[in-house]
């Protein structure tokens, strides 16, 4: 009866395996794949400007698919376009911690125009002394330049390599937090209108100081091996909010004070800061999505 | 004639060779066999090496295939030959051959390609592989009857080898597999048919021989009841070894267990016929041969004897090994019949008792006793005694058996160190209090009651008379008295553990037993505060003594079945990683692959490994002392600088969903204090590559 199940080779074979399975006690210890406990990144990012492309509550009439920007080349001819994306550029440092975490520092870089209004014009009437609507309405159409920012963006991560595989492995889950800092680009020549150059100082308000945001963000990486130091990473962040840093505004502040700038150039700037806060504030939490591709080394 | 020439002077070396040595000085020295002579090359040649195929002899297997085919049994026969459980040159080794070139005297052309191995386990079984390799189990070595059994064991698988069964399977199997409604059965039959050819062809080579046709049969009783123990024998009072300790006969159950065997089985399932099939195909084949001869043994009866007996020791040996305690302490109730006060059967019985005791007063006596209802024949009255027996009496029988075997050599640190620890484990026995134990043993108290029965009457006859006693009697009674009160138990056979101990209660040994039974533990390892288990847990391992390297085993599968192509690439590409990693320096390589390894090292490999398994199945790291082989162990120990075993496994698969994955774990073995370092989070979603298996291989160098 159990002559047949003794005379199984199978299980000869199993001997060895048992030998090398059965231990009377063990604990785990860190180990990662490598010994890499070191991982740097360099990343592109994308965001695509969906919310704020459509009509918001920033300013009047539709801006159409994208951002709209207006500046003035060399020749002073006035170029427009809808920006669809963002490009954002990112070097980021994570060090592994535990056996699956990971703590490190990000830093972004984005040239960033705030969203402007195409079309945007203001049917500017003219009231006579005694009260009474006279004929001549003027239309102001807006021409002056879009302000460019140079965004920096340093943030603090922390990271969990997510599933069985080791450590740093396929999927990384992380948060971030950090200062986002947007300053004027004081290298370019800003213009009223083609004809009428202004300095930074008639251009926008505390054009020398930065603007800061707190942000939270929440992302994902999928780092694919392509040699045993170097992967692919492809993954994607999401804005979890944050904070306005220094003064707030309220209100909306849906146009530019420039268009005041006809009454008194002398006291008015086209850009005033509490509009240009509150559209980069809103530009800044409205981003919810970014895509990212790069290549990271990890040692 | 020439036949008669060459049996004759076969005959006459092997008497030569085999009074060279005296069987009673082999067993009474006797230690774990071990191989010698020189390393054969199959353990390291690669069948898949092209410059070496012998293209005639797979002649069953398409050129396409062959490549595949010499993989796949390349990679089983490595199994084998890596598990440290093969032997060679030993005289088990050395007889197997010989009865092996009689058996072939006639095909020398074919002999000349085969290889005969023992292999070390219980399991009653024979195997050939390609290129022509038979195994022979110790385990089936030591069920056998005689020679001539053993020789038709031989021919079976030489049978496999000439009829090229191997090779017809795999094509056979691998065409049907193609099938989508295949059936277990349908494979299985394959084999079955193979079973019954060469059994066919095992009666002729077995008949040219001439051997008996009776021992044909025979060997498919031994076959059918190789489950059982390699003898029959009722339980007696010699089994506790100590005629003046009283075990009660109620403990063990009044009957053993019926032998439940029957020849025929319902095979569907298996590989091999059942047995009255196959007795039945071969008794048609034994009428078809005339000629048959008487022979039983061509070799002298007692060699064979001798051989078997290494078998059976060494059957004890794996019981012992693998934890399977009843039946050790049975193998050596067995051989102790034959070899009595053999050092190296006492040495297995203490430890085994050690141990037994340790998982009853740790409250796992289940897993001694575990299977007691499927036991059949004699020990299976052995496994109820054990069941019945409580932790307590366990404890005190323990110390009595190991009193009894310490008293045989006082001189041996390894009793010494033994007896110590079982009286101190004492202090583990719920509800014992050692100075209740009595001081008379239960058949002296019986004495004693009866005596005193008998002069209870008496006094009364003569009580009248007390006046008229001498001084002298007087003083008798007065002692009868006072001997009689030491026993304050009732004299019932739940009671015979209180008696097991007189003598060690008597005089200066009491001093002695209860300084032991209060000794402080040496060492005692406070908990540690939670701080501190916290920093103990960031302390980095780091390898920092010799490492020996004696295992890695690596497969691919891919779906769920074994891709041997890929597991065999797996293996060079963890070769080449290890090559290029590892430290050469500190660095003990103990496989098999480097081809350069002698027999003596093969030895250490082989004892590192039944090392190895008995640490893997001790309850506790305590009983790493009582180790069989710890001398040997040690010296092996001492030569290296805080050794440390480092086995490597790797496997690779895909999921149902995903992509390829590779995994593996890392262990190294402290094998000074036991302690296991583990690493056994290696897994990266890729193929088998030069990156994926390197990383894992890494795992184990980085710590070096």
């Amino acid at each position: 009866m159990k002559q047949h199940q003794n005379y199984n080779m199978k299980k000869i074979i199993l001997l060895f395996l048992l030998i090398l399975f059965i231990v009377p006690s063990s604990f785990g210890q860190k180990s990662f794949f490598y010994g890499q406990k070191n991982i740097f990144s360099v990343n592109a990012r994308l965001s695509p400007r969906l919310f704020h492309i459509q009509n918001d509550n920033l300013g009047a009439g539709t801006s159409g698919h994208g951002t709209y920007y207006q500046n003035y080349d060399e020749n002073g001819r006035l170029k427009s376009g809808n920006q669809q994306v963002n490009l954002m550029l990112n070097v980021s440092y994570l060090r592994m911690v535990g056996r699956k975490t990971g703590i490190g520092l990000e830093f972004n870089y984005q040239k960033h125009h705030l969203t402007n209004h195409k079309e945007l014009e203001y049917d500017y009437i003219h009231y006579d002394v005694d009260g009474y609507v006279g004929n001549n309405v003027v239309i102001d159409e807006f021409t002056a330049s879009t302000p460019v920012f140079n965004m920096y963006e340093v943030k603090l991560i922390a990271g969990t390599f997510l599933g069985p595989n080791i450590a740093p492995g396929n999927h990384l889950f992380h948060y971030g937090v950090g200062f986002r800092s947007y300053s004027l680009d004081q290298n370019r020549q800003y213009y009223y209108d083609k004809d009428t150059p202004v300095t930074h100082r008639q251009f926008m308000a505390g054009y020398d100081s930065n603007i800061m945001f707190l942000r939270f963000t929440v992302g994902y990486t999928y780092r694919l091996l392509l040699t045993k130091n170097l992967s692919l990473d492809i993954g994607s962040d999401f804005n979890l909010g944050g904070a306005i840093m220094g003064e707030t505004y309220s209100g909306n502040n849906s146009f530019p004070q420039g268009y005041f700038y006809f009454e008194n150039k002398a006291n008015n700037v086209i850009y005033d800061r509490p509009y240009v806060k509150n559209r980069l504030g809103k530009e800044t939490f409205s981003s919810m999505i970014y895509f990212r591709a790069g290549l990271s080394f990890a040692i | 004639m020439m036949n008669l020439k060459v049996n004759l002077s076969i005959l006459l070396f092997s008497l030569f060779s085999f009074f060279c040595f005296s069987q009673n000085d082999f067993f009474e020295n006797y230690q774990a066999v071990s191989s010698k002579g020189e390393m054969p090359s199959v353990f390291s040649q690669a069948l898949v090496d092209e410059s070496g195929i012998d293209y005639d002899y797979y002649s069953e297997v398409s050129d396409e295939k062959l490549m595949e085919y010499l993989q796949y049994n390349h990679y089983g026969l490595r199994s084998i030959m890596g598990s440290g459980k093969i032997l060679y040159g030993d005289p088990m080794s050395e007889f197997v051959n010989k009865v092996a070139s009689k058996l072939m005297q006639g095909q020398p052309d074919k002999y000349q390609h085969l290889q005969f191995f023992l292999l070390k386990t219980n399991y009653t079984n024979a195997l050939c592989m390609e290129p022509g390799v038979i195994f022979i189990t110790t385990g089936l070595l030591a069920q056998l009857e005689n020679e001539a059994q053993l020789a038709y064991i031989l021919a079976h698988e030489i049978s496999h080898y000439i009829e090229k069964h191997f090779q017809r399977s795999y094509v056979e199997a691998g065409e049907d597999i193609h099938r989508s409604n295949i059936s277990y059965e349908d494979l299985t039959h394959i084999s079955k048919e193979h079973e019954f050819e060469a059994d066919k062809g095992g009666v002729k080579i077995y008949h040219e021989a001439g051997y008996n046709f009776e021992d044909i049969v025979n060997v498919f009783s031994v076959l059918m009841y190789s489950y059982l123990p390699f003898d029959e024998v009722e339980i007696d009072s010699t089994f506790f070894g100590n005629e003046t300790v009283y075990i009660p006969s109620s403990l063990f159950p009044e009957k053993a267990n019926p032998i439940l065997s029957f020849e025929e089985y319902d095979d569907r399932k298996s590989t091999h016929p059942n047995i009255k099939r196959r007795t039945e195909a071969i008794i048609s084949e034994i009428d078809k041969l005339a000629g048959w001869k008487q022979n039983k043994h061509f070799f002298d009866e007692s060699e064979f004897l001798f051989v078997r007996d290494i078998a059976r020791f060494e059957f004890v040996r794996n019981d012992f090994l693998e934890n399977n305690f009843i039946e050790a302490l049975y193998g050596i109730y067995l051989l102790e019949k034959k070899y009595p006060n053999n050092e190296f059967l006492m040495n297995i019985k203490a430890s085994t008792w050690i141990q037994m005791s340790d998982y009853y007063l740790n409250n796992r006596k289940t897993n001694v006793v575990r299977g007691e209802k499927n036991k059949e024949g004699n020990i299976s009255r052995l496994y109820g005694f054990f069941s019945n027996l409580d932790s307590r009496d366990m404890g005190l029988l323990t110390v009595r058996m190991i009193e009894d075997i310490y008293n045989t050599n006082p001189s041996s640190p390894l009793y010494k160190e033994m007896r110590e620890f079982a009286i101190h484990q004492l202090n583990k026995a719920r509800g014992l209090d050692v100075k209740t134990l009595e001081r008379l043993s239960f058949y002296e108290a019986l004495a004693l009651n009866v005596e005193e029965n008998m002069e209870k009457s008496d006094t009364l006859e003569v009580e009248d008379a007390e006046g008229e006693l001498s001084k002298y009697d007087k003083i008798r009674n007065l002692q009868r008295q006072q001997s009689s009160s030491k026993t304050v138990r009732e004299l019932v056979d739940e009671n015979f553990a209180y008696f097991l101990l007189s003598d060690l209660l008597e005089g200066e040994k009491r001093e002695e037993f209860l300084e032991i039974y209060n000794r402080k533990e040496e060492v005692v390892e406070e908990t540690p505060s939670r701080s501190k288990r916290k920093k103990s847990k960031k302390e980095k391992f780091k390898a920092e003594g010799n490492v020996i390297f004696i295992g890695a085993f690596f497969q691919v599968t891919s779906g769920g079945q074994l891709d041997v192509g890929k597991s065999i690439e797996f293996e060079r590409l963890a070769n080449e990683a290890i090559e290029e990693q590892m430290p050469k320096g500190r660095f003990d390589d103990f496989r098999l692959i480097s081809g350069e390894m002698t027999t003596k090292e093969y030895n250490e490999y082989c004892q590192l490994v039944d090392y190895f398994n008995f640490v893997g199945e001790i309850r506790s790291e305590d009983m790493v002392r009582f180790y069989v082989d710890k001398e040997r162990m040690e010296s092996f120990l001492e030569k290296r600088n805080n050794p440390l075993l480092l086995l490597i496994d790797g496997e690779s698969f895909k999921p149902r969903k995903g992509r390829n994955v590779v995994r593996g774990s890392v262990q190294f073995i402290d094998l000074k204090n036991n302690q296991v370092h583990s690493f056994s989070n290696y897994r990266v979603s890729m193929k088998v590559n030069k990156t994926s298996v390197g990383g894992l291989i890494y795992e184990a160098a980085s710590k070096l």
